[in-house]
């Protein structure tokens, strides 16, 4: 195949062109890559040893020499805020962390859209969250 | 044969001709696959196909 661009044969229009064209592509596919590898970067928790800092090891081995009367009250704080939600909360919050249904799904049940449920699961939370703050 | 018969040959499936123009094209692929200094051999598989998409969508 000697249709390289070395200068020595005259090159065809169209293969300019398609170059133009396939470059174009590339850059646009390089960039989408780059975002959705950053994205999973931020959500996923790196799984290697190797690629873990030296602190979070350390962070989990004293997570797990946790004085059992420590976690036992966390429980208890959580049970107590839990109670202090809503019933429909409750449940959708429940439903979303445990049993890790979809809203769309949970809605249908409630009577409530897709939207309604995420907004109820994320009051839910804030709530949660600050009783939390609060009580620790 | 001229690019313009190997283009429309790739375009009409011959897996030759798309070899041959990956090949073609493999040093632009290589440069876009490097990602912060390392080369990527996945982005590089992305932009595989990338390049036979486009042989699909070039409009002539």
């Amino acid at each position: 195949m000697h249709n390289r661009n070395h200068g020595k044969t005259e090159i065809s229009e169209l293969q300019t062109k398609f170059t133009g064209y396939l470059i174009e592509s590339i850059k646009k596919d390089f960039f989408l890559y780059c975002r959705k590898k950053e994205r999973i970067n931020k959500h996923e928790q790196p799984v290697d040893f190797q690629d873990l800092p030296p602190e979070a090891l350390s962070q989990q081995h004293t997570r797990q020499q946790d004085d059992p009367a420590m976690v036992q009250a966390e429980i208890a704080a959580l049970v107590a805020a839990l109670d202090r939600l809503s019933d429909r909360d409750r449940r959708i919050f429940l439903a979303r962390v445990l049993e890790e249904r979809d809203f769309g799904e949970m809605g249908s049940e409630l009577g409530l859209g897709y939207q309604g449920v995420a907004a109820a699961y994320r009051r839910a939370r804030l709530k949660l969250n600050k009783i939390l703050r609060r009580d620790l | 044969m001229n690019f313009k018969e190997l283009l429309l040959r790739a375009k009409d499936g011959d897996h030759l001709a798309e070899e041959e123009i990956i090949r073609l094209y493999r040093p632009l692929l290589i440069k876009w696959s490097v990602k912060s200094g390392v080369f990527d051999e996945d982005l590089y598989q992305e932009l595989c196909i990338t390049t036979l998409r486009c042989i699909r969508l070039f409009p002539m």
